[in-house]
């Protein structure tokens, strides 16, 4: 018997392309129509390519609430996170106008990364504590910023678990202050409403990868009045206006476009189905025991993340490799990785770090296959505990306890007993 | 990413020493070693039968499958071999027998702990007995 295919539950990392925008971006690749520069306004080749492009911001611009012509066509949200933390604090410290920026522990790192990068160019970095449940209270937010601060960045909503930050309350905490306000809403575009002009929002990062589009293509808003100056990070034929010069891929551009029209019609079916097949998940998992929940029940609907006791995220991984596809905390077979930040922000115990998991669900995501991922981590559990030296191990130790553990593993841990 | 060997992942999914023995008749040695906030944890039972050769061998992990894979083939080995047959250093003999890469030997060096507290505890049982 053939078994089949692992479920994917790894929809905060990308989603699979929908078949319409693949559609859509065969035509801009294919189309007998498709090979003129957007910027070619002198033809009628060019022409039709840049109708695409204006219509594609249009797409983008309504799912999230802002107006179009603030819309930069980016590789990404990575790019539009350094473009907005780059572009806006090299442009004031150029001119003098303060050299300060806060930001958030939980951050996805294309926005820690930049800061660090400010900070070696002379900046200024206040990164904020969360509250264990991974929150952020407005008022701390607005406490943190001083005379010389140019920005705050901060996240929507949280990739690995998916905390939503109070965007609305706390631009308007925001409002009396001088200063820009940028959020990377990658995760949360086409999964929870935006309303980034209403809101008064300055800047904001968005990716196609994660809403259906393809990998590869991401925008950056930049409030277009009164007009945000940034300083670009690349210098060319002045596409976007000079944000972000290079010749548009238009089958890219078209494609983003189509999953955010696609995105805003399904808003509401897709986050009611997202919230019954995370709640059945949790339902069905929490059955192990030793089952924690990281972040809160009123995140964003398409993510679960939760720390089992008692097993290595590693193994119970393994266990599920030909039944899951998600992401786990911790690998210790990849040489570079450490365990994660969000949740060491968050307080959770190192122990609880590496055994975490982080379940995100999609579109396409059906009951049965939310079932059959919680029975074999039902099963692994089982079979990894039964061996697992944790147990009862606050009940104290048997037999001695080696007298020189290996430093490089055990450094800085504590001897039982 | 999960670039574990053939023969990590044969012990892990089917580990023949797993959990501790019931050392009735034998001289028992526990041990432990590793730390769960490094991400790994192991204890270690060894028993000891009337001629001072290690008899039977179980263990417990909180790791990733190279960590119980080590452990499992550590235990296995350690049968019919007496405390002094096992004075060479473990890791190569390991690496070599499933296949590891050097960035996981360092999980092997735990286990190896684990298994040495064990003997060490077992050795002065028996010592004890003697006297
Ligand atoms: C919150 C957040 N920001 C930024 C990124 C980076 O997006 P991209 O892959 O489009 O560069 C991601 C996804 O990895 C994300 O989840």
């Amino acid at each position: 018997m053939t078994e089949a295919p692992p479920v994917y539950l790894d929809h905060a990392a990308t989603t699979p392309v929908d078949p319409a925008v693949v559609e859509v971006m065969m035509r801009w690749l294919s189309g007998a129509d498709a090979m003129g520069n957007p910027s070619s306004r002198g033809h009628c080749y060019g022409r039709g390519a840049a109708a695409a492009v204006e219509k594609a911001r249009q797409q983008v611009a309504a799912l999230v609430g802002a107006e179009p012509e603030g819309i930069v066509w980016t590789s990404g949200a990575t790019e539009a996170n350094n473009l907005a933390l780059l572009g806006a604090v090299r442009f004031a410290m150029k001119r003098g106008r303060g050299r300060h920026l806060v930001s958030c522990r939980t951050e996805h790192k294309a926005v820690l990364e930049a800061c660090a990068a400010l900070e070696r160019e002379g900046a200024e970095v206040t990164l904020l504590d969360p509250a264990p449940d991974g929150s952020l209270c407005p008022g701390r937010v607005l406490d943190a910023v001083r005379d010389d601060t140019v920005l705050v960045s901060l996240m929507h909503v949280n990739n690995e678990t998916g905390v939503i930050h109070d965007i609305a309350a706390i631009a308007d905490t925001l409002r009396s202050c001088p200063v820009l306000f940028h959020v990377d809403a990658a995760q949360s575009a086409g999964r929870l409403p935006l309303a980034v002009a209403d809101w008064g929002v300055d800047m904001v990062s968005l990716s196609a990868h994660k809403l259906y589009g393809p990998k590869g293509v991401g925008a950056l808003y930049v409030r277009p009045r009164p007009r945000l100056r940034i300083e670009p990070l690349a210098y060319g034929g002045g596409q976007e206006r000079g944000m972000r010069p290079g010749t548009l891929a238009t089958h890219q551009i078209a494609g983003m476009g189509l999953a955010c029209a696609l995105a805003a019609e399904r808003i509401d079916t897709d986050s009611a189905h997202l919230l019954a097949m995370r709640r059945r998940l949790w339902d069905r998992l929490s059955e192990a025991g030793g089952v924690v929940l990281h972040g809160r029940w009123d995140g964003a609907p398409h993510i679960l993340n939760v720390g089992f006791q008692g097993v290595h995220g590693e193994a119970l991984e393994t266990e599920l490799e030909d039944a899951v596809a998600i992401s786990t905390g911790s690998a210790c077979a990849s040489a570079d990785a450490t365990p994660s930040h969000v949740l060491r922000a968050m307080g959770v115990p190192d122990t609880l770090v590496i055994s975490s998991f982080r379940f995100s669900l999609g579109r396409t995501t059906r009951a049965e296959d939310v079932d059959r991922v919680a029975r074999s981590v039902l099963q692994g559990l089982r079979r990894l505990r039964s061996f697992s030296a944790v147990r009862g191990e606050e009940g104290g130790e048997i037999g001695t306890e080696a007298r020189q553990g290996n430093a490089a593993v055990s450094a800085g841990s504590k001897v039982l007993q | 990413m999960n670039a574990f060997s053939p023969k990590v992942l044969e012990h892990f999914r089917d580990p023949r020493r797993a959990g501790l023995f019931d050392g009735e008749g034998l001289i028992v040695g526990n041990g432990a070693s590793g730390h769960v906030k490094s991400g790994i944890r192991v204890r270690f039972r060894i028993g000891l039968d009337g001629s001072g050769r290690i008899a039977r061998a179980g263990w417990e992990c909180f790791g990733c499958p190279a960590a119980i894979a080590s452990s499992d083939w550590v235990a296995e080995y350690c049968e019919g071999r007496s405390p002094e047959e096992l004075s060479a250093p473990l890791p190569p003999l390991v690496a070599e027998a499933l296949d590891l890469e050097p960035a996981l030997l360092s999980r092997v060096l735990v286990v190896e702990d684990a298994l040495r507290a064990a003997l060490d505890d077992a050795t002065s049982s028996r010592m004890c007995e003697k006297r």
